[in-house]
């Protein structure tokens, strides 16, 4: 039986929006979703702070939206986790948003905090919102870990891996990774594990013909 | 989403190791430096104190600034230098401290812009309101007692000011009433009108400023006019209201004429320049061309953002780039002059006008062949160690070797190199003069380079290693020039002499019989693949079984057999000589790789040092292995089951049929991979069901 759907409403392709100027009006509602940087958030030891996505993103009314926030942690120590939820909170309260995606690599010895700040975030989010991380493709692949977080999903990154070899499984069998995976168009590989949702990363601005790659790419992995 | 970290962590392990196999769609690891391209190798101790090195057109505006402003006797004061190039200072203004109501509620600064077809944000409250403020609450609480009711009002009023910040809901102060403390109530005028400002009530606000304005004995009297004004620019800028944006204007030229206001000229000023950059970009521009020009010490950041803004034609609010920049400044036209776009300028005429060192460089680099007498006469004039004298040399040897004269560049290239020269400069100079090489010798002489030590070339461009980094082992190795020129166009019988030649060091020996072996295996010459098989074991003892049982093969299809089990042991073999040392650290496969043989065109060069028999039979050895099947994972499995099914009692063939299955799920795959994936498992289960490499190769790859 095929696992329900962690993002209803998400097309199967969703395009990672980062922080450049973004005119993605040449999407049409029903063909990709969006998943923008919406918030960057610093931790540093006791210290919170954070700061809104400044350059535009430009859209079709109606696009699927899902607001990325990033986290990053300069490993001096961690706050705790409800004042980083309280800076993460702004970015779901932006119109159109539907779903929250967390984009933080977290350390080994921050997972467990990790783990705590996502049980937060799952009580201060609209509970029907799902709530979603990117992953190191290793996190799946321990299974255990992320198997445990309070999230809808979590989106293996197949891209800027390091030299280890690749050895990405057909399928990412830890639930909350077995959905999506994420891969960069500088950097396809040949082939990827199966999953429902794709999102692609794009260096700089997204263009309609990097969008066309991506969609043609996509069908190629998929026949 | 970090797109570094993973790179940078590497750099050490791929000095060398970066295989031209890499999937097409892979990003590639960073690479070492042979001469800078961007910025300078070492900034402090070599750039700043006058040694320019070869000033490029990829270089980074801000060090063709600095070179600029050295090469024209003006070098940079420290605070210049901070501004220019140290480091970012990241902090946002989420970072620094803003404002705490009383309710505990930290604000935060930006305004959220959040419709249904748009969303971003714009810094609205800047860090002086906040200080202002605390400033402001320090002294009522100092004058009035922090508990005092009064205080507490001017509080309550501050709070309601900064909720505008990021509140998506107006919420402005109550007036003040009639009973009010006059100071309390001016204060309140003040709040009024703040309030107004970050609401987004730009013209309301500029209108309460302007009252305060005149009302003598309000605190806020003397700051207020400046306040009116910024209040218009951002009615302008904002919401596009063009009659603000020229009242705004207007009022700061006011402050600026009015001797009573001098307290406020450099605010002004600044608002007056952000009010040029948008109407008059131009003059602007030249302004500041002027001004960059000028020693500064005291705070010069805002200028260079603006220049650099302006020169680099990004959007700068709602301005686009600025035509016609080359005509504002000397600045601005040498700038242009030594960028990589077109270049509108014209270089002799500056270089005859001024006679300045910058000008000769940017001539010598642009003029036409018509011009260069003039230009070389002056360039001999330029000595060693005089800022200019690399940069000179080099478009010297460069110029002279595009309009064919070869033994004059040589002689400019040789009396370089026997100069004490920037490591980035010596490569770009061995570079050209390997290029007009006489002869197979002195092609070997010039080819070797000394990487720079402590910079690398990443997906982001160049960037400094780290203090904690290891720096990048210098030992002279050949430039992609003259892996090129190997690849494509030398006979194998050079490929043979160089593995064993002495100008060469023993690192360049190995990788060069290494690749050389595969590539006389492609061509099917036996004889030279077992001489270079031989030499690999000279060369590299710990690869002596490798080579012993390659070198025992007793006829022509188990030497095949035999150099097949070697490379799928060996991801990393290849005809070409771009790999690391291979066969020392057979299972090594480089970061984020795809091993894959691919030929692409390359164009011919104009070797002078080769015979023409050298030519033809390096042409004839090239055309081969491009017609030749490339041994990426559909041949490897295809021939492995081949191997399998004629030699099955072979000891090599089951590790052969495991390791041909590897290459079809890491190696460079075609629409009929799968097939022979499927085969290769099939035979290895089948009839080997017990051996080691049977149980570790438990799928095959479609």
């Amino acid at each position: 039986m095929e696992t329900p759907d962690p993002l209803p409403g998400f097309p199967n392709i969703v395009l990672w929006a980062w922080e450049s100027r973004q005119d993605l009006r040449f999407l049409k509602p029903d063909s990709a979703g969006i998943a923008f940087l919406a918030r960057t958030v610093w931790v540093d030891g006791d210290r919170v702070y954070s700061r809104p996505r400044l350059q535009p993103l430009r859209f079709t009314p109606g696009t699927a939206l899902m607001a990325v926030v990033r986290v990053e942690s300069a490993a001096h120590g961690l706050p705790a986790a409800s004042e980083v939820a309280r800076e993460i909170r702004p970015a779901v309260e932006l119109a159109g948003v539907r779903a929250l995606q967390i984009d933080f690599d977290a350390r080994q010895s921050e997972r467990e905090w990790y783990s705590g700040l996502l049980r937060e975030l799952r009580s201060a989010i609209p509970p029907k919102m799902p709530l979603a991380i990117t992953a190191l493709e290793h996190w799946c692949e321990d299974g255990g870990w992320v198997s445990s977080l309070a999230v809808s999903e979590a989106t293996p990154m197949l891209f800027r891996m390091g030299p280890e070899d690749r050895r990405t499984p057909d399928h990412f069998a830890a639930g909350a990774c077995s959905t999506s995976v994420g891969v960069s168009t500088d950097e396809l590989p040949v082939r990827i594990p199966r999953a429902r949702r794709l999102y692609f990363f794009h260096p700089g601005p997204w263009t309609q013909q990097a969008y066309d790659a991506a969609v043609a790419q996509a069908a190629r992995w998929r026949k | 989403m970090k797109l570094w970290q993973g790179a940078v962590s590497f750099v050490v392990l791929l000095l060398i190791a970066i295989p031209s196999g890499l999937d097409s769609c892979a990003i590639a690891p960073p690479t070492q430096v042979f001469s800078t391209k961007q910025m300078p190798a070492d900034l402090r101790n070599e750039f700043l104190k006058g040694k320019l090195g070869v000033l490029r057109p990829t270089f980074r505006m801000e060090y063709l600034i600095g070179a600029f402003r050295i090469l024209a006797g003006v070098p940079l004061t420290d605070t210049e230098v901070e501004t220019l190039y140290g480091p970012e200072t990241a902090e946002s203004a989420g970072a620094s401290s803003t404002w705490t109501t009383a309710s505990g509620v930290r604000i935060d600064p930006y305004k959220q812009i959040s419709t249904k077809d748009t969303q971003s944000a714009y810094l609205n409250c800047h860090q002086d309101a906040f200080d202002r403020a605390a400033a402001t609450r320090a002294e009522l609480e100092a004058k009035w007692g922090a508990k005092d009711p009064r205080t507490l009002e001017w509080v309550r009023g501050q709070d309601q000011v900064f909720s505008n910040c990021s509140g998506k809901d107006e919420t402005i102060p109550a007036a003040p009433e009639a009973n009010m403390d006059p100071l309390l109530a001016r204060y309140r005028r003040y709040q009024i009108g703040a309030a107004l400002f970050y609401a987004g009530q730009h013209r309301k606000a500029a209108e309460e400023f302007q009252q305060i304005a005149a009302d003598k004995e309000s605190p806020w009297y003397d700051i207020a006019p400046y306040l009116a004004a910024r209040a218009l620019l951002r009615a302008g800028k904002l919401e596009g209201d063009a009659a603000a944006f020229q009242q705004g204007k207007e009022r700061l030229v006011a402050i600026l004429d009015d001797p009573a206001q001098e307290k406020w000229y450099e605010a002004s000023l600044g608002m007056l320049h952000k009010w040029q950059i948008q109407v008059e970009p131009k003059v602007r521009l030249a302004d500041l061309g002027r001004e960059l020009m000028r020693r500064k010490d005291d705070a010069v950041k805002q200028d260079v953002i603006d220049f650099l803004a302006l020169m680099h034609g990004r959007r700068y609010g709602n301005v686009g780039p600025v035509k016609g920049t080359e005509t504002t400044s000397e600045l601005a036209a040498w700038l242009v002059a030594m960028s990589e776009a077109s270049k509108p300028v014209d270089t002799m005429d500056w270089w005859r006008k001024t006679q300045k060192h910058a000008w000769l460089i940017a001539a010598l680099a642009n003029a036409p062949n018509g011009e260069l007498a003039e230009l070389l006469r002056a360039a001999r004039l330029v000595k060693p160690g005089e800022p200019a004298y690399e940069s000179v040399v080099y478009y010297a040897v460069t110029r002279e070797i595009a309009r064919g004269r070869a033994e004059q560049a040589r002689a400019w290239a040789d009396g370089a190199l026997r100069q004490k020269l920037l490591r980035s400069t010596r490569n770009l100079i061995l570079e050209q003069r390997m290029r007009v090489a006489r002869n197979w010798d002195e092609f070997l002489r010039f080819s070797l380079r000394s990487p720079e030590p402590r910079l690398m070339d990443g997906e982001e461009g160049e960037f400094v290693l780290e203090q904690n980094e290891k720096a990048v082992d210098t030992a002279p190795i050949f430039d992609h020039d003259a892996l090129g020129i190997f690849d494509r166009h030398l006979p194998l019988a050079l490929w043979v002499d160089a593995s064993g030649n002495a100008r060469l060091p023993q690192n360049m020996q190995v990788r060069i019989a290494e690749a050389g072996w595969v590539r006389a295996v492609v061509l099917g010459n036996l004889d030279e693949s077992r001489n270079l098989m031989q030499r690999i074991r000279q060369l590299q003892p710990e690869s002596a079984k490798v080579a012993d049982d390659f070198l025992a093969a007793p006829d022509e299809e188990q030497v095949r057999l035999a150099a097949l089990f070697i490379v799928l042991r060996s991801p990393g073999l290849e005809p070409l000589i771009t790999g690391a040392v291979i066969l020392a650290n057979p299972h090594y496969m480089a970061w984020g790789s795809r091993p894959c043989w691919t030929y692409g065109d390359r164009g011919t060069a104009d070797l002078g040092f080769l015979t023409p028999e050298q030519r033809t039979a390096g042409d004839a050895d090239w055309n081969r292995i491009r017609k030749s099947e490339p041994w990426n994972a559909t041949h490897l499995a295809r021939q492995t089951v081949e191997w399998a099914r004629k030699y099955p009692d072979d000891p090599r063939v089951p590790e052969a049929l495991h390791r041909a299955v590897i290459a079809t799920r890491f190696r460079c795959t075609d629409a009929d991979t799968g097939k022979y994936s499927q085969q290769a498992f099939a035979i290895l289960h089948r009839r080997y069901p017990k051996s080691r490499w049977t149980a570790e190769t438990p799928y095959w790859y479609q």
